[in-house]
C-alpha cells in the first residue's frame, strides 16, 4: 500500500511540477564530501565542505559611470537637420519591443517653441551574466529655429534644458526569478507582462533580453524616488544608484548635404534611401548628483557639474522603412520600423571641464543624515564643515577632483536591422587636479579606448574593448600662454612619473567552441602568459558529428534537407578581462632600444615575415609597394567596418616606431601626453601591447587575466563543471600590480557607481559548510528529522541573513529533478563554537524535515518519509539582492538515516 | 466497416515494427532496417562493414484526419499514406522510392472521394551526408529550392500551399559539401522524360534551380537557405529560408519565396509565399504547433494546435484552423481538425 502511495504521489509530483524542468539553473555543481565513507554505509552526519571562492582581484574593470549618460545636445542637434530617424533605436529588437519603453511626448507651445518629457530604458551589460539598468525620466522645454540658409545649406538654431532622474540598479535572471518569492503574485505576473514576457523569452532568440522589459511600471516610479530623504534612501537597492541631471545647451546644426548629380539622386531615389551630412556645433552644461547606497546605511553622494563646448559631423546612407504597413486595417499602425544604415559615420571633439566631489554618509547619525539632504540637493557647504570631525560625524570627504580635457570620438556603425556593427573609438587627454585627505595632486592623463560591438538577431551582442592609458603625476608650475588644449606647465614628480595601463575586456552573449578559441588566443596574446588551466575544447561534439552520419547514412542526400550540419558547440555567455601594467621603467627599457628592435617588435606581432620587416624599415621593396596597393583597395571597406590588419600592417609599423621615436627625443610632460595618446590612436591596440610586450620585460611587467563563462543550459554537465573551475580563477604573472596610486583610488570611487562592481564578491558573503545530520536527540518518533547546519564566512552575527532552500528529489528516473519545497528563511545566525571562531564563521541551522520544518504538506511528507535521494540546494544573503552562489549537495535519505551519493 | 482494413493495416504495421528484424549494423551481406533506419556503427570508421552489402530501409507512415468546416458545416476526411524505400549498396550508391496514396471525400451533397496515388521519388543517388563532399541524385524527385520541409499530415495536404514543393518532376542534383557548414546545390530538370527526346538546342524544356545553405552555430544551431529557380515556362522564384532546431527538439521555420509571374500571369500559381512554422518540443508526450501560411492575393492560414503521443510512433492531433480568402469566393473559414498519425 505504502509503495502503491509512494507511485501515485510521484505521478502526482510529475504533473505539477512539470515546470521544474524549465527553470533557469544556476546551480553549481555539489561539492566534496569531507569523508568519503564507503557507499552504502548509513551515518548520523554528511558534511560538505565548500570550496572557498578565491579572492576576487581587486581591479575594477567596470567604466566610468558617465559613459551612462549621453550627450543629449548633440544627439538634438544631429536629428534636428535630419528628417531620417531616431538613430537610438537601431535593431530589430528595439524597433519591436524594446522602444516600448522608450517614449517621448511634446507638447508644442509655439512654432518653435515646446515642452518634452518621457521615459527611457537602456541596459548595458555587466559582468557575469547580469545587467546594468537605467531607467531615465526626463522633462523640459526645447526650442528649435531654422534660421534661413547659408549658401544653400541650412542653418538651424536648437537649445534645450533637461531634468532628468535616473534609477540605475543591478539585474541579472537568477534576480528576477527570486523576486517571485518577495513580491506579491500578481506584481510579479504584471512584471512579467502578463505571462508576456517569458513567452517571448522562450520564442525569441537570445538576443532578446527579457531585462529591457521586465518591471516596466518602475519606470514611472523613477521620478518620485529620488532619495532626499533617510525613507528613499533606506528603500533604494544596496548598490543601486540614483541620479538626477539638470543639463542645458545650445547647438546650430547645419546640413551639409552638398547637391549630388542625378545619377547619385536617381540611384538613392531608386534604392528609397537617403544620404545626409549633419555638422552641428554645441555648447553644454550639465550638474548632476549621483547617490548610491553603498552598503546598509552608508551613501555615497557624489557631484558632477560639467561644460563642454564642441562640434560633431555625421554622416548617414540608409532609410527607415516599414513593414507591414497598413496590415492591421483596423488599427492605423504605421508597422515595424525597419532601420538600414549600413554606412553611419560620426566625428565629434569636445573640450570640457568637469568638477567631481565625493562625500560618504552614515545614514544612522541624524547630523550626517542632515548633511546628507543638503547634499543631495546640491549644497555641500554642511558635508564639507562636517567632513573635518568624520568619526564624529559620520561625514566622510573622499576627494573632490577638477578635470580638462579634450575629448574625440569617432563612430562607425553599420546598421542592417537584424545585424550591426559599431566601432567606436575615443581618445581621451586630461589634466587633473585631485584633492583628497592627503592634500593636492595633479595628473595628466590620456586615454584611448576601442570599443568593437557586433550584434545580430540570434545570438546578440560580441563585444571587445581595448583601453589604453598613461597617467602621469605632475607638478603644475605657472600658467602658460593660452593655448587650444593645455593652460599650465607641469613637471614630472617622483622617480617613477608616469606608467602606462592596457585593459582588455570581452563580453559575447553566446560563445561557441570556435570562438572561444579565437578569444583564447586574444588573452594568450595580450598578456604573454600561457593561461595554461584554459583548455581548449573541440569545435565540434565528435558524438554528434558520429550521431548525424549514423542518422544520415540510409536517407536520400537531397531529401529531407532539415540534417543541419553539426555546428560548433554553443557554450554560453562569456566574460574575459585582461590588464597589462608597463611601470616607468619598462617604458624607458623600450624607449632605449634600438629602432630596429622596435620594427622587429611590431612586425612579430603584426605577424610580418623577416625579409617585409626589413623592406618595411628600410621604405622599400617588393612587400613595401604590394602593401600600399593592399591598402588602397581594402581602405574603402573601412566604412563597413572592414578591418584587415596584414593591409594596415605597414602604416601601423610607421607609426608605431615614428612616434617611439619621437618619445625618446620628448622631455616634457604635456609633450609626451600627446604622443603616447597618439601611440594609443592605432586601430589594433592588441598588436601594439604585444609589440611592447615583446621589447619590455615580461618578469618585470605586471600581468592579469580572468574569464568568466555562464554556461549554456544544454551543456554537457563535465564541460559545465570544468569552466565552474577556471571561473573563479584570477590568472596573475610573476610580478604583483602595484598599489594604486591616490588617482587610481579616486577613480576606483567612481568606477563604484556603475551597479555592476557589486556583483564581484567583494561583499558577498561565503557558504563554507554544509551538513546534514540526523537529530537523534529529538523527541520525535522515528524516523528522526533532518537538521541542516550551514556555515558562512563574512556574515554579520548581529542581525538576521537571508537563507534560500530547495529540496528537490533526485533518482534513476532521470526524467526532472521535483521540487519538494522552495523556501526563504530568515535567520539570526549564531557563532559556532569556539573551534569554528577563529575562522569567523556564523552557523545557521533550520529543520529539514519533522514538526518544526519550515516545510510543509502531505506531498512533502510523504516523498521525505519514503526516502530516496535528494537535492538540497542552499545560497545566502545579508543584503538584500546581493546573494553567494547556489550551493547544491546530494544525499539518499532512507529509514532514518543519510548516506551519500558517489558521483 | 471501410476503414476496417486500413486499421488492420495500420495494426499490422505497429505489430511489425515491434518485431521486424533488422542488424545493427553492415556486417552482414543483407540487412534490413525499419522505421528510422539509423545505423549503429559510424560509417566513417573502416571495417565493420561488409565488403559487399544490400541494405534495405523501409519507412512506412500514415495518416487521417477529420475537418469540420464552421461555415458550411462539412466534414471531410482525409487520409496520406506514404512509404519510402531504399536499397543501399556499397560505393554509397542507392535507389530511393518513395509513393504516397491520399484520399479525400467528405459528407456534402453530391460528393465523391479523391484518391490520388503517386510515386514522388524514384531517384538513384552517389554520395552520403556526413561522409562524402560531392553528392549526386537523379530521377524523379524535387528540385533543391527551399528549406524543402514538408509538414506531414493529411489535413495540411488540402489546407496549406502545395505551390511551395511543385518543381518539375524529374531532376538531377549535385551538391557540394564542405562537411562543415555549407553545401551548395544546383539541380536541372524536366516535367517529364519524355522531354527529353525533343530537348532543343536552348534546352527550353529544362529548369534550373540552385540552393545555398550555410548552418550558423547561432541558436545551437540554424539554417540559412538562399535559393532560386528559373522554370522552363518563364516563372522565376527567389527564396529565402531560416531553420532551427533546438537542442531539446523544437523546430521553427521562417521561409520567404517570390515568383516573377510573365505578363499574362499563368506561370506561377502565386506571387510570394511567407511562411512561419513553429513546432514545440516534446513535453510530456505533448508537442504544440502552429502554421502561419500567406499567400499573397490567395489566402493567408493559421494552424494552430497539439500533437499527443500515446503510444511509441502513433499520434493524436487536435488543431484550430483559420483560412482567410483573398479571393471573393470564400472569405473567412474556421475549421477543427482531429487527426491520427502514425510514424514508424
Amino acid at each position: 500500500m505504502n509503495s502503491l502511495k509512494v507511485i501515485v504521489v510521484c505521478l502526482f509530483g510529475l504533473l505539477i511540477s512539470s515546470n521544474a524542468a524549465a527553470q533557469q539553473n544556476h546551480t553549481q555543481k555539489s561539492t566534496r564530501l569531507t569523508d568519503s565513507p564507503p557507499s552504502g554505509q548509513s551515518l548520523d552526519k554528511l558534511e560538505f565542505q565548500i570550496d572557498e571562492e578565491p579572492k576576487e582581484d581587486n581591479q575594477s574593470y567596470f567604466p566610468h559611470v558617465d559613459s551612462l549618460f549621453e550627450n543629449p545636445t548633440v544627439i538634438t542637434g544631429l536629428r534636428t537637420t535630419t528628417e531620417l530617424l531616431n538613430r537610438s533605436v537601431e535593431s530589430l529588437m528595439e524597433s519591436i519591443f524594446y522602444s516600448l519603453l522608450d517614449q517621448t511626448f511634446k507638447a508644442p507651445m509655439t512654432d518653435n517653441f515646446y515642452l518634452s518629457t518621457g521615459t527611457e530604458r537602456k541596459v548595458f551589460t555587466a559582468n557575469k551574466g547580469a545587467f546594468v539598468v537605467v531607467d531615465r525620466f526626463f522633462y523640459g522645454p526645447g526650442y528649435e529655429k531654422r534660421l534661413g540658409q547659408l549658401n544653400n545649406i541650412p542653418l538651424t538654431l536648437g537649445s534645450q534644458v533637461h531634468t532628468d532622474i535616473y534609477d540605475i540598479y543591478l539585474r541579472s535572471d537568477g534576480q528576477r526569478l527570486e523576486e517571485k518569492k518577495e513580491l506579491g503574485r500578481f506584481r510579479y505576473f504584471a512584471n512579467n507582462l502578463f505571462g508576456l514576457l517569458p513567452l517571448l523569452t522562450k520564442i525569441l532568440p537570445p538576443s532578446f533580453n527579457p531585462n529591457e522589459l521586465y518591471d516596466p511600471y518602475h519606470i514611472l516610479e523613477t521620478p518620485f524616488i529620488f532619495p532626499l530623504d533617510e525613507e528613499r534612501f533606506k528603500r533604494m537597492l544596496i548598490g543601486s544608484v540614483r541620479s538626477y541631471r539638470v543639463s542645458g545647451g545650445v547647438s546650430l546644426p547645419i546640413d551639409l548635404t552638398l547637391e549630388r548629380t542625378s545619377d547619385i539622386d536617381d540611384f538613392l531615389a531608386k534604392s528609397g534611401a537617403k544620404a545626409s551630412l549633419p555638422y552641428t556645433v554645441f555648447i553644454q552644461g550639465e550638474h548632476r548628483i549621483n547617490v548610491m547606497r553603498r552598503t546598509d546605511d552608508i551613501a555615497w553622494v557624489g557631484l558632477t557639474r560639467s561644460h563642454r563646448t564642441g562640434h560633431s559631423l555625421a554622416g548617414f546612407i540608409g532609410n527607415t522603412y516599414y513593414l507591414l504597413k497598413n496590415s492591421l486595417k483596423i488599427i492605423p499602425w504605421e508597422g515595424v520600423p525597419v532601420h538600414f544604415f549600413p554606412i553611419d559615420l560620426e566625428l565629434s571633439k569636445s573640450l570640457i571641464k568637469e568638477k567631481n566631489i565625493l562625500f560618504a554618509f552614515e545614514m544612522k547619525q541624524k547630523i550626517a543624515i542632515d548633511a546628507y539632504k543638503e547634499a543631495v540637493r546640491g549644497n555641500f557647504s554642511p558635508a564639507f564643515k562636517l567632513s573635518k570631525n568624520s568619526k564624529k560625524t559620520g561625514v566622510t570627504y573622499h576627494f573632490s577632483s577638477e578635470t580638462d580635457s579634450l575629448e574625440t570620438k569617432s563612430e562607425v556603425k553599420n546598421s542592417y536591422f537584424v545585424l550591426k556593427n559599431d566601432r567606436i573609438g575615443k581618445t581621451e587627454q586630461s589634466e587633473i587636479k585631485l584633492e583628497d585627505k592627503k592634500g593636492v595632486s595633479y595628473i595628466l592623463e590620456g586615454t584611448r579606448t576601442l570599443d568593437r560591438t557586433n550584434w545580430d538577431m540570434l545570438i546578440g551582442q560580441e563585444k571587445t574593448m581595448i583601453k589604453s592609458s598613461i597617467t602621469m603625476d605632475v607638478d603644475r608650475k605657472q600658467r602658460s600662454k593660452f593655448g587650444e588644449k593645455l593652460q599650465y606647465k607641469y613637471a614630472f614628480k617622483s622617480q617613477s612619473p608616469y606608467h602606462l595601463l592596457f585593459n582588455l575586456e570581452i563580453n559575447d552573449q553566446a560563445v561557441d567552441a570556435e570562438e572561444y578559441k579565437g578569444y583564447l588566443k586574444l588573452l594568450r596574446k595580450f598578456t604573454m602568459m600561457p593561461l595554461e588551466e584554459l583548455f581548449e575544447i573541440p569545435f565540434r561534439s565528435e558524438v554528434k558529428l558520429r550521431n548525424y552520419r549514423m542518422d544520415s547514412f540510409f536517407n536520400n542526400p537531397h531529401e529531407p534537407p532539415q540534417l543541419i550540419h553539426i555546428t560548433p558547440t554553443t557554450l554560453g555567455k562569456l566574460d574575459a578581462h585582461a590588464s597589462v601594467y608597463l611601470p616607468y621603467q619598462q617604458i624607458k627599457h623600450v624607449l632605449a632600444q634600438p629602432e630596429q628592435a622596435w620594427w622587429q617588435a611590431i612586425g612579430k606581432a603584426y605577424e610580418l615575415s623577416h625579409a617585409e620587416i626589413l623592406e618595411f624599415s628600410k621604405g622599400s621593396g617588393q612587400a613595401y609597394l604590394l602593401n600600399y596597393a593592399h591598402k588602397f583597395f581594402v581602405s574603402p571597406l573601412k566604412l563597413i567596418n572592414l578591418n584587415f590588419f596584414q593591409a594596415d600592417a605597414l602604416s601601423e609599423c610607421l607609426h608605431f616606431t615614428s612616434v617611439l621615436n619621437e618619445m625618446k627625443q620628448a622631455n616634457s610632460p604635456t609633450e609626451l601626453l600627446g604622443l603616447f595618446t597618439s601611440f594609443f590612436s592605432s586601430n589594433y591596440p592588441d598588436k601594439s601591447v604585444l609589440a611592447l610586450l615583446y621589447l619590455a620585460k615580461k618578469e618585470e611587467t605586471p600581468r592579469r587575466a580572468n574569464l568568466y563563462l555562464k554556461p549554456a543550459k544544454n551543456l554537457d554537465p563535465a564541460l559545465k563543471e570544468r569552466f565552474h573551475k577556471i571561473n573563479q580563477k584570477v590568472f596573475l604573472s610573476e610580478t604583483p600590480f602595484p598599489t594604486k596610486k591616490r588617482y587610481e583610488v579616486a577613480q576606483d570611487k567612481i568606477t563604484a557607481f556603475f551597479p555592476g562592481q557589486l556583483n564581484d564578491g567583494r561583499d558577498k558573503p561565503l557558504l563554507t559548510n554544509i551538513s546534514i545530520n540526523i537529530d537523534k536527540t529529538s523527541d520525535v518518533i522515528p524516523p528522526k528529522p533532518i537538521l541542516v547546519r550551514v556555515r558562512a564566512k563574512k556574515v554579520p552575527f548581529d542581525k538576521s541573513s537571508s537563507l534560500y532552500i530547495r529540496l528537490q528529489t533526485s533518482g534513476t528516473l532521470q526524467i526532472g529533478n521535483y521540487n519538494l519545497g522552495e523556501i526563504v528563511l530568515q535567520l539570526k545566525p549564531k557563532a559556532p563554537n569556539d573551534k569554528w571562531n577563529k575562522l569567523e564563521e556564523a552557523e545557521f541551522t533550520f529543520f529539514l524535515t519533522g514538526p518544526q520544518s519550515p516545510f510543509t504538506g502531505f506531498f512533502f511528507e510523504q516523498m521525505t518519509q519514503a526516502g530516496g535521494e535528494f537535492i538540497l540546494t542552499i545560497s545566502l544573503s545579508t543584503q538584500e539582492s546581493i546573494w553567494t552562489r547556489k550551493k547544491t549537495v546530494k544525499f539518499r535519505y532512507e529509514n532514518g538515516n543519510v548516506f551519500p551519493i558517489s558521483e | 466497416m471501410a476503414c476496417m482494413p486500413k486499421l488492420a493495416f495500420l495494426l499490422a504495421c505497429i505489430c511489425f515494427s515491434e518485431h521486424a528484424f533488422a542488424s545493427k549494423d553492415l556486417e552482414t551481406p543483407v540487412s534490413v532496417f525499419w522505421g528510422q533506419c539509423k545505423l549503429e556503427t559510424d560509417p566513417k570508421l573502416a571495417g565493420p562493414f561488409s565488403s559487399r552489402y544490400l541494405a534495405l530501409c523501409i519507412r512506412p507512415e500514415s495518416h487521417q484526419s477529420i475537418s469540420a468546416q464552421q461555415s458550411n458545416n462539412i466534414s471531410q476526411y482525409d487520409h496520406y499514406s506514404r512509404i519510402y524505400a531504399a536499397i543501399h549498396t556499397p560505393g554509397n550508391v542507392a535507389f530511393h522510392w518513395s509513393a504516397f496514396i491520399q484520399g479525400q471525400t467528405d459528407d456534402g451533397p453530391g460528393s465523391e472521394t479523391k484518391i490520388t496515388r503517386q510515386t514522388d521519388t524514384a531517384a538513384l543517388s552517389i554520395g552520403k551526408l556526413g561522409l562524402n563532399r560531392f553528392l549526386l541524385s537523379t530521377g524523379k524527385q524535387t528540385m533543391a529550392f527551399g528549406l524543402g520541409i514538408k509538414p506531414k499530415g493529411a489535413f495540411f495536404e488540402s489546407l496549406s500551399s502545395p505551390e511551395f514543393w511543385k518543381t518539375p518532376g524529374y531532376s538531377a542534383t549535385v551538391s557540394w559539401d564542405n562537411l562543415v557548414d555549407a553545401t551548395g546545390q544546383i539541380s536541372v530538370g524536366i516535367a517529364d522524360p519524355e522531354e527529353l527526346l525533343f530537348l532543343e538546342r536552348e534546352f527550353k524544356n529544362l529548369s534550373i534551380s540552385s540552393r545555398i545553405i550555410y548552418d550558423s552555430p547561432a541558436w545551437f544551431g540554424t539554417r540559412f537557405v538562399l535559393s532560386g529557380l528559373a522554370h522552363h515556362n518563364g516563372e522565376r522564384r527567389l527564396g529565402l529560408g531560416m531553420l532551427n532546431i533546438a537542442p531539446n527538439g523544437a523546430m521553427s521555420l521562417i521561409e520567404w519565396v517570390r515568383s516573377r509571374q510573365t505578363p499574362d500571369g499563368a506561370n506561377s500559381s502565386f506571387k510570394q509565399i511567407i511562411r512561419f512554422t513553429l513546432i514545440g518540443e516534446k513535453q510530456w508526450k505533448k508537442k504544440p504547433f502552429f502554421i502561419y501560411d500567406d499567400v499573397r492575393h490567395t489566402h493567408r492560414l493559421f494552424v494552430i494546435g497539439q500533437e499527443f503521443y500515446f503510444y511509441k510512433n502513433m499520434s493524436v492531433r487536435m488543431s484550430f484552423a483559420y483560412r482567410k480568402d483573398e479571393s471573393d469566393e470564400r472569405e473567412h473559414l474556421f475549421y477543427g481538425i482531429g487527426g491520427l498519425s502514425l510514424q514508424l
